[in-house]
């Protein structure tokens, strides 16, 4: 059974893919990332959001951008939107996932958290909370489900064909 | 929002070719090792101001410094006009792709060179056309020539607009052969 408490939204206004997909994780106040972007200044917005569209169309990780974390085992499907605001370093953090639908090829970006930076290692705190969400077989199929309505059902999104 | 982010205003369509723009040199300084005080020292500035141009405070950032940024790493810079029927939906393209292009096709430095390249293109197609319809093409010959061509058709047709149905004639041409 999917978890009904949870929310999965997609990124609105973002390139349309049929590779690949950021969206939102929310479930009550318990996951910020979404509250944080919708209230960012506009220049960090765009920050983010053209940082999302290259992620989603395939440019390979720019550090000081968006990364995932292939070296740490305990964050292996990790991901991040970085930006910098106030002088502090912001982050939006996530896991990626393959939900199997539209088809084998399709990824997801499913971003929950935000936080600020202080020292060079990604806090404990956020990788054990990204890290329960990855790992929770119900949110995982409420991701699966949002995305096989959006990718699959009526409503198919139009993404870019893929030749 | 069904439209994309950059359909909203001239501004937010700017801050995306922009932001996109640096994404290039963020990689090419990846790729290269070059720290961004190396870049501030090339282009006299300090870090923290190339810091905060990197970090996405373009409010500034005007064509010249754009065109300072890519000299400061030995990079040239082209603004490009295209026509992109979906283009509120999915915003502009990535510099990269029309980089990655460019290079894909030898670098043609002018229109004469995209005129050789149709040429060539050209000749190549008429002397596959000439070749699998010979009738006793050995299906290793086919094999050899299909990579050859093929390998060339993938790297040109997209910019030289090869008529993808010719591409596709000679796959179903070679496939012929092999079976026979």
């Amino acid at each position: 059974m999917a978890d009904d408490s949870v929310k999965v939204e997609f990124v609105e206004g973002l390139s349309p893919s049929e590779r690949r997909a950021v969206a939102w994780i929310t479930r009550g106040d318990e996951f910020n990332a979404k509250t944080i972007f919708e209230n960012l200044a506009s220049n960090s917005e765009g920050f983010v959001r053209a940082s999302m569209d290259a992620w989603i169309g395939g440019a390979p990780d720019i550090h000081g951008r968006f990364h995932g974390f292939p070296g740490d085992k305990t964050f292996v499907d990790g991901y991040v939107f970085k930006y910098r605001e106030n002088r502090l370093e912001n982050r939006l953090y996530g896991f990626k996932m393959r939900p199997g639908v539209p088809d084998g090829q399709f990824d997801i970006c499913v971003l929950a958290v935000h936080a600020t930076k202080a020292g060079k290692y990604t806090p404990d705190w956020v990788k054990s909370v990204v890290g329960r969400l990855r790992d929770d077989e119900a949110i995982r199929r409420s991701v699966v489900k949002r995305v096989a309505e959006l990718y699959c059902g009526k409503n198919k999104r139009k993404g870019r064909t893929r030749k | 929002m069904n439209t994309h982010w950059t359909a909203r205003s001239i501004a937010d369509y700017r801050y995306s070719v922009i932001s996109s723009f640096l994404m290039q040199l963020e990689q090419k300084m990846l790729d290269e090792g070059i720290q961004r005080k190396d870049l501030a020292k090339r282009l006299n500035l300090t870090q923290g101001r190339v810091s905060q141009i990197l970090n996405g405070k373009l409010d500034n950032f005007s064509v010249e410094k754009i065109v300072a940024y890519a000299h400061g790493l030995e990079m040239d810079v082209a603004i490009v006009g295209y026509q992109n029927e979906s283009s509120d939906l999915r915003g502009p393209i990535h510099p990269d792709i029309f980089r990655i292009c460019w290079e894909r096709l030898g670098k043609p430095q002018d229109f004469f060179d995209l005129e050789e390249l149709d040429q060539q293109h050209s000749s190549e197609t008429n002397i596959a056309d000439d070749f699998y319809s010979q009738s006793e093409t050995s299906a290793y010959q086919v094999e050899i020539a299909l990579a050859d061509n093929v390998r060339d058709f993938n790297h040109k047709r997209q910019a030289a607009q090869t008529d993808s149905a010719s591409v596709n004639l000679i796959h179903s041409q070679a496939s012929i052969a092999m079976a026979a």
